[in-house]
């Protein structure tokens, strides 16, 4: 029996090894194809280890275009759509989670139905609606389209919701006004909720590809993954080993929030009981 | 107090959806179903492809996302729970590309089960550039949210459920659908919703993973009507049988949400 145990042991251990093998592979694949020469990236078979590591590709995708412009644009972006998104969609949750009121349903199905139209669908009403407003080609035409979010709001909602209703009111007692029982009793119990929307919403922005692909054409406005996809195009044939070097340099900022944040996650879908 | 966010989301989202939707039916001298009845014509398979691709990928993701997070609510794992969010801040682009190396006819997975002996190379499976490719690709990127939100159901299962139905000599996988399931039912319906959706816009794993020839993903239609037939009405008129696709797909968990 004991030998039996030990088995089972080593094959729950060999399975979680394979699933952990398929979650790392594409970032491992990344990380290692970043150092190797374009000799070992084509070649066949594959060869996993770089025979000499080549750090230098980091700084060949780096100073092969305004990166830093890149770099910046995509800070300034992710992190002004996360702060309106966090602006606009606290008090909607709030008053879709706490407050009855007549067409309160009907608005917040309203808002449900923009969370499942992909960007895709919309993009051409928007683009000629921004560019009446003649800002393609602007910081704002990559921020103003984002500034709510449909998900933030719902998720946000769901965790309002599991506030007691007591607290609310010991709260009201102690006249504390709506903004200050919203700011300063709500959004601190939601905390976990907070932060993985933020992390979702800022991964999603300072990954995004399509918007900003579609919405500017000149290198001074332009975001780190349409850098990365003109290194492409530059570099005549697909130069993987620089691709994936700028693949690298976008990865690295949101690995390294992501490693802060990441013990909130799990906990606020547990807190928020998405259902 | 939801003005704000409702106004954004009216003007951005909405708005533009209408407009998608009015010049789905504008034609040269009025309105009409011509574009549909493009679409129609040329894309039904496509749109069957689509829904197709996207099912099977939610259902091999629900299984997996299942039987995994059922493991990690009964066995604390800290270090699969980090890795299982690594797919979150991988780009698209990258897990297509490292998906055709790990896939392609002479990449990384049939060179490792010719070193085993398992395959011959001379003429050697593709999973990459086929809808199995496309499958496999979508349910990875997919899977760690789905994952989050399983897991985040099943761990606000009270303890005691569990206790009781091992006490009664119940094993880890009927625990799993007979009582952790049916509890979080609301959950995985939601994730599912989610992900259908967010599966039915893909576009940058299917033109990457996807054939030449043969049936084409909804969103790569949209995309080749834009570009190269600059067919604005018909690309209008995939985009709004695409959505509602998905919004069928989420009608009943939309009536239960707005019911609460």
């Amino acid at each position: 029996m004991p030998h039996v145990h030990k088995m089972l042991k080593w094959l729950e251990l060999a399975g979680m090894m394979m699933v952990a093998l398929i979650f790392v592979f594409p970032f491992v694949w990344m990380f290692l194809t970043s150092f190797k020469s374009l000799q070992e990236v084509i070649q066949f078979p594959p060869q996993w280890l770089p025979e000499t590591w080549l750090w230098e590709n980091v700084v060949k995708a780096w100073d092969s275009g305004p990166f830093l412009t890149y770099f910046s644009n995509s800070v300034l972006v992710a992190l002004s759509i996360l702060i309106l998104q966090f602006l606009t969609g606290v008090p909607a949750a709030y008053a879709f989670a706490r407050y009855r009121f007549k067409g309160r349903n009907w608005l917040f199905g309203l808002s449900l139905i923009a969370l499942m139209i992909p960007p895709q669908i919309t993009f051409l009403p928007v683009f000629l609606e921004l560019s009446q407003w003649k800002l393609i080609n602007t910081l704002w035409a990559l921020i103003l389209p984002y500034s709510a979010s449909a998900f933030g709001i719902f998720l946000l909602r769901q965790a309002f919701m599991q506030v007691p209703e007591e607290i609310v009111e010991a709260a009201r007692l102690d006249q504390a006004s709506e903004w200050q029982i919203m700011w300063n009793l709500m959004v601190p119990m939601a905390r976990p909720v907070l932060v993985t929307f933020g992390l979702f919403s800022f991964i999603y922005h300072w990954n995004d590809y399509f918007w900003p692909l579609v919405m500017t054409n000149q290198e001074l406005v332009r975001t780190l993954p349409i850098g990365i996809a003109m290194l492409k195009q530059s570099e005549g044939g697909v130069a993987w080993h620089i691709v994936m070097a700028g693949n690298l340099i976008l990865v690295l900022p949101i690995l390294l929030i992501f490693f802060l944040a990441q013990r909130q996650i799990i906990r606020a879908f547990v807190y928020s009981g998405v259902k | 107090m939801a003005l704000p966010a409702i106004f954004i989301v009216g003007v951005l989202f909405v708005y533009p959806f209408f407009l998608s939707l009015m010049n789905s039916f504008k034609v040269k001298d009025g309105w009409g179903w011509d574009h549909y009845k493009t679409v129609f014509e040329l894309y039904t398979g496509d749109l069957l492809y689509t829904v197709w691709i996207s099912v099977a990928s939610l259902a091999i993701l629900l299984v997996f996302g299942i039987l995994l997070g059922g493991y990690l609510r009964f066995r604390h794992n800290g270090w699969i729970e980090f890795l299982f969010k690594i797919p979150l801040f991988i780009p698209f682009v990258v897990v297509g590309h490292a998906m055709r190396v790990l896939l392609a006819p002479n990449g990384t997975l049939n060179a490792s089960l010719a070193a085993l002996g398992v395959i011959d190379l001379q003429n050697p499976p593709s999973i990459a550039f086929s809808s199995a490719g496309i499958i496999t690709a979508l349910a990875w990127k997919n899977l760690s949210l789905a994952l989050l939100l399983l897991m985040g159901a099943f761990r606000s299962i009270d303890q005691n459920f569990i206790d009781a139905a091992r006490n009664i000599g119940a094993n880890y996988l009927r625990i799993l659908f007979t009582v952790m399931v049916p509890m979080a039912k609301g959950s995985i319906a939601v994730s599912a919703v989610l992900i259908f959706t967010s599966m039915m816009g893909s576009f940058s794993i299917p033109m990457m993973l996807g054939t030449t020839e043969g049936s084409q993903m909804a969103m790569v239609d949209l995309y080749y009507q834009i570009v190269y037939q600059n067919n604005y009405g018909a690309a209008n008129a995939i985009g709004v049988i695409s959505y509602l696709i998905s919004m069928g797909a989420a009608m009943y968990y939309l009536r239960t949400v707005t019911k609460r």
